[in-house]
């Protein structure tokens, strides 16, 4: 382990953030090695330049927020009708035999990727990439209670400014 | 009662740390999606580790790997512009 460099350690180092164990590791590493030293110094003075400089979120009226977050909600729920009260029931069964469906394939030799396929870490990037407004904004997210609902708080942005007065 | 007076700013200096700290920020913004949300998280919102890979729904190895990354870019990329 001694000549084994800690750097994806050294930032959970420098916040704080490591158990007893791993933290008393990577003091041990410290003292040895010089490099890993100066990379710590490093990551700390740009960590803190980052934390001090962070742009401020946009201002929230929490009142107007949360009416128009309910009122959104309620005509999505309500635009959907018949024909998601019709889809409702069969869909976990659906989505249950689609799952088991996907597991099996992937279970085959050879997988279900294909040289064509797309690679999943590409896809990953793709749906985060669209929730990083949200992720901007957590504090925002986390007050209103509605983290799992992504979607549609992403689209909040698209909202009138409330009537003054 | 006497008002102290406000302490002197440099306004070069106080122009030079407004254009570091635009900069610092738009590379940030050209981080990898996963990059970016790691570092929002952490230096913007201070959360820990596993708070962060609670978010982002990913193992806190994972986080700890984009930290590094998105940190070490971004201190190549501003160690090379000087």
């Amino acid at each position: 382990m001694k000549d084994v460099h800690l750097d994806e350690w050294l930032i959970d180092h420098v916040r704080g953030d490591l158990d007893p164990a791993d933290r008393a590791r990577v003091d041990a590493h410290l003292v040895a090695c010089d490099d890993c030293r100066a990379s710590r110094d490093r990551f700390a003075a740009l960590m803190t330049e980052l934390a001090q400089t962070a742009p401020a979120p946009p201002p929230i009226h929490w009142g107007a927020y949360r009416a128009e977050l309910r009122e959104r909600l309620e005509r999505r729920t309500s635009a959907s009708g018949w024909l998601w009260a019709w889809l409702a029931r069969p869909l976990p069964a659906l989505v249950a035999a689609g799952l088991v469906a996907v597991l099996v394939m992937a279970g085959l030799p050879g997988g279900v990727r294909g040289p064509g396929a797309p690679d999943p870490l590409a896809l990953d990037n793709t749906i985060l990439a669209t929730q990083l407004d949200m992720i901007a904004r957590l504090d925002v997210v986390q007050q209103l209670d509605l983290l799992e609902d992504f979607n549609v708080i992403g689209e909040l942005d698209e909202l009138p400014e409330p009537q003054k007065g | 009662m006497e008002q102290a007076p406000a302490p002197f700013t440099d306004p070069v200096e106080e122009i030079d740390t407004e254009r570091r700290v635009t900069r610092v920020w738009a590379l940030v913004e050209e981080l990898s999606p996963q990059q970016r949300a790691a570092v929002t998280l952490s230096c913007r919102e201070g959360l820990a580790t596993k708070d962060i890979a609670a978010v982002l729904n990913v193992s806190e190895a994972t986080v700890r790997v984009h930290l590094h990354r998105a940190l070490s870019t971004l201190r190549r990329r501003l160690g090379d512009e000087g």
